[in-house]
């Protein structure tokens, strides 16, 4: 979960680099050269920051274009006094654009509106930074630890599990239909499409009776969808990620661990594992490794044994 | 359990581990392959904590100790080694809980109405880590001696002898100092094996 969110920030950075900036920073890209701008990463404390270097020397942004568009659209009084900084914090205001004309692509002041609010939504910052002639640099603040998230707590026989909010689709029942005929195919159909479904009473060898009725959740990841069957979707809630133990690394259905209300540990469902196809369920509970870690029996004794 | 006749002589198991810096709070050794020393003292002596398992009693040095805690609700982790087949929250902290009957390969069951946690801190290739260890029965903080104990023999043992870094005799009884670090070893090499293939 971690990864990918930071993997999401990556993302964003590509976008940074990319599109939106150069359209919002009115960026000319030199021949050859930093075209692709500089990409520089620095962990730095707590925090990690990523700063995006674009166009040293070039382009650059042009502050008074920048105070005409805010005063145009009223976020400043004409003639007040605005720092430099402050002007530039002007284009993460939603529907700024200093763009001259609006196409279907650019110019309606979205991108770095929305850039700056999935910057938030990681609880980090954005800071724009620029002078005549030195470029304009983009500096992105990312927690190291993105210990809080939105989750989605399930329930799979006695264990409770959470989900990435942000990975649900949708939660349904499991239909009597599709769960009858699912011996052989684990596929659903929903709107037209089929969504395979793995059923975690059997991955996780849970105990217990499943309920009457079986909830499905459908998390995605990119283009992949699969449904996960559980025996309760109990609700969403804010998890605080707990790191697991190097000792559990093998068990990589899960990212994390929370403590629930009741002072319970519930895992963290790593949907990205799950999506990724790499985990089975286990043949037969209990699911436990193929290998032991020792050998029962000492091969001397067995030597006495024989002896 | 049936041993090999005590040794006559007066024996210290204190091997040299190369690059193992077991002192202190972490003095249950880190390295791979070498058990960690013994960290006798001056007088020969070494303060343990001991606990019943399995109808054995185990030795766990007192300077590694963090807790012994009343059982607390346990979550089964699907897919890991059945040594910690479960966490537990330990003051805010997932931490896993160990079963070293699984090791010993001793007969698993409930661990009765006696029943303690021990939370221990012990170093997995050099990292600490917390880890609790559920026990039947927790005895007292008592000191070994080290004109008592001798390493584990090759005969006469239901577990790899590496298990234990020295059986020490005392009231007429035998007690186990485990070696962690070489009962945890293969489960975090088999993790960060699938950790490799995971990612």
């Amino acid at each position: 979960m971690v990864v990918e969110r930071v993997y999401e920030a990556g993302e964003l950075v590509a976008v940074l680099t990319t599109e939106p900036l150069g359209r919002v920073l009115d960026y000319k890209a030199p021949e050859g050269g930093c075209g692709d701008g500089d990409f520089v990463e620095v962990p730095l404390g707590p925090r990690k920051v990523i700063g995006v270097v674009w166009g040293k020397g070039e382009g650059g942004y042009d502050l008074a274009r920048v105070r005409a568009r805010a005063q145009a659209i009223g976020l400043i009084e004409p003639g007040a006094v605005v720092s430099d900084h402050d002007l530039t914090q002007m284009i993460f205001q939603p529907g700024f654009s200093t763009a001259a004309k609006v196409t279907s692509l650019s110019g309606r002041g979205v991108g770095m509106d929305v850039v700056k609010r999935k910057i938030e939504a990681l609880r980090g910052t954005i800071e724009v930074a620029t002078a005549p002639g030195q470029g304009t640099t983009i500096t992105l603040h990312i927690p190291l630890t993105l210990a809080i998230i939105e989750g989605l707590l399930v329930r799979v026989g006695h264990g409770h599990f959470v989900l990435p909010l942000g990975a649900v689709e949708e939660c349904l029942e499991l239909s009597a239909q599709d769960d009858r005929r699912a011996s052989g195919r684990n596929l659903m159909s929903l709107r037209d499409r089929l969504v395979p479904f793995l059923r975690l009473r059997d991955m996780f060898a849970a105990g217990g009776e499943p309920d009457p009725f079986q909830k499905v959740v459908v998390v995605a990841n990119g283009d992949a969808r699969v449904g996960l069957v559980v025996d309760q979707i109990v609700g969403s809630q804010q998890t605080v990620i707990k790191s697991m133990s190097p000792l559990h690394r093998n068990a990589a259905a899960f990212a994390g661990a929370t403590i629930l209300g009741d002072g319970s540990v519930a895992l963290i469902l790593d949907v990205g594992q799950l999506l990724g196809g790499q985990l089975q369920p286990p043949a037969s509970p209990p699911a436990t490794p193929p290998v032991p870690p020792h050998p029962p029996f000492a091969p001397e004794e067995r030597l006495r044994a024989v002896g | 359990m049936p041993l090999v006749d005590p040794m006559t002589e007066p024996q210290t198991i204190a091997h040299s581990a190369i690059g193992s810096s077991a002192i202190g709070s972490s003095a249950i050794g880190s390295s791979g392959l070498a058990p960690a020393p013994i960290a006798w003292d001056a007088q020969g002596a070494l303060e343990v904590l001991t606990f019943d398992l399995g109808g054995q009693t185990f030795a766990i040095e007192a300077t590694a100790l963090r807790e012994i805690i009343d059982p607390l609700p346990e979550t089964v982790v699907p897919g890991a080694d059945p040594l910690i087949s479960a966490v537990i929250n330990f003051r805010g902290q997932v931490i896993p809980l160990a079963d070293l009957r699984v090791a010993f390969g001793m007969p698993r069951g409930p661990l009765g109405a006696d029943a303690r946690l021990v939370v221990l801190e012990i170093a997995l290739d050099g990292q600490p880590l917390h880890i609790a260890i559920g026990t039947e029965r927790v005895n007292e903080v008592t000191s070994l001696h080290a004109t008592q104990a001798q390493a584990a023999p090759s005969l006469g043992l239901r577990w790899p002898r590496e298990l234990a870094r020295a059986l020490v005799r005392r009231d007429g009884d035998v007690v186990v100092l485990p070696d962690l670090a070489a009962v945890f070893a293969p489960v975090l090499r088999q993790a960060e094996r699938s950790g490799l293939l995971a990612a």
